[in-house]
């Protein structure tokens, strides 16, 4: 994990605060710092078990985000603002945005799966196979340009490339299962203009949190 | 390991306007959409110059309602159950649209009316298509099916 380093760090500054006095008490100090330093190595190994904790709970926090979002985004009616079918915020793909950028590819990509498996037990399997299909595509088109993330493209671009990628998948998968190519000339261009304006709107809203996020996180 | 140093020596500005991170390939991922949008709308347009002809009803790709384009200015309603929803289409002046769908998402009923030639209408739970075509497509008309015409 990322941040693995920083925490154990961490957790040796505090054990000493709280360790070495109590043990100063009872031994000598040399001893007690002898003691503190085998402890820490302890913490150290044991902080794979820790970090998985923390994992789950990251992820189950980021699965109810993106659900709530995805949920909410369903009562903006964007639809009489703008009159193109189809049209949503996409402000789950902010979550995506922020898994792979900050926790890494395999959460992502895992929270990706359970959200849209229980936002299709709520709405239906085919919100699944839509929300999905371009889910999918969105992951791996943010995955794919995070690797030059911060040099040749800013958060905000990823944000819009993810939006692209998420409309075309969605209406690539809307034209298999109604067996009619033709939506993706007629729905697609009109998805991809707007898209490109929502993914920079999500993208610029969710650029402050995965600034700020490596300032939590080491705190 | 010091991963997240990095970060916070690249974020460490946080200040500042949303679009001051911008980079130079974000300029290039801007123009390869608008340039993908603008080649599939003019393949679109290129494709769809013919007369409407008829307005098809597709149920799984397959047509099962055809109304001609002259019976399209008769007003006219088509009732239609697919999937386990149920659908009213209606005609007028020329112009046919979903009116009314129980389907959960009604990105079919906000399409609206669709009149020109390669305009279309779809809703992915029910399977269905209404599209304005140029070709003709033989399928039965309003008539022969079992749905509430007025």
């Amino acid at each position: 994990m990322r941040n693995g380093f920083g925490r154990a760090k961490l957790l040796k500054d505090s054990s000493k605060k709280t360790v070495c006095p109590a043990a100063g008490k009872k031994d000598n100090i040399a001893n007690g710092q002898h003691g503190e330093n085998k402890n820490t190595v302890g913490i150290k190994k044991r902080s794979s078990t820790r970090l998985s904790t923390r994992r789950i709970t990251q992820a189950a926090l980021l699965i109810a985000v993106a659900l709530v979002l995805s949920l909410a985004e369903r009562w903006i009616p964007l639809n009489f603002i703008v009159p193109i079918p189809g049209i949503k915020l996409g402000l789950a793909n902010v979550v995506t945005l922020f898994a792979i950028l900050r926790i890494g590819a395999a959460d992502a990509f895992l929270i990706l799966l359970v959200r849209s498996l229980i936002l299709g037990s709520i709405l239906g399997p085919m919100t699944f196979i839509l929300s999905f299909s371009g889910g999918i595509l969105a992951f791996m088109a943010i995955w794919l340009l995070s690797h030059w993330e911060g040099r040749l493209f800013s958060v905000i671009g990823l944000s819009v490339a993810g939006a692209a990628a998420h409309n075309i998948g969605q209406v690539m998968m809307a034209s298999v299962i109604l067996s009619e190519p033709l939506l993706l000339l007629s729905y697609l261009p009109m998805l991809l203009f707007t898209g490109m304006i929502t993914g920079t709107l999500t993208g610029a809203a969710a650029l402050p949190v995965i600034k700020r996020y490596s300032k939590i996180h080491t705190v | 390991m010091s991963e997240s140093n990095k970060y916070d020596k690249k974020y460490n500005k946080d200040r500042g306007k949303w679009y001051q991170d911008l980079k130079w390939g974000d300029l290039i991922l801007y123009f390869i959409i608008i340039g993908l949008a603008v080649s599939l709308l003019i393949s679109f347009a290129q494709m769809h110059t013919g007369q409407a002809v008829q307005a098809v009803l597709s149920l799984d790709g397959e047509p099962v309602v055809q109304i001609a384009a002259s019976d399209l200015n008769n007003q006219g309603i088509i009732e239609f159950d697919a999937y386990g929803y149920s659908y009213r289409i209606e005609y007028d002046q020329g112009r046919i649209r979903f009116a009314k769908a129980d389907c959960p998402d009604q990105i079919c009923v906000h399409t609206g009316w669709i009149s020109r030639s390669g305009e279309l209408a779809a809703c992915v739970p029910g399977h269905l298509v209404l599209r304005i075509r140029s070709d003709e497509v033989e399928a039965p008309g309003p008539e022969d099916l079992d749905v509430v015409i007025r």
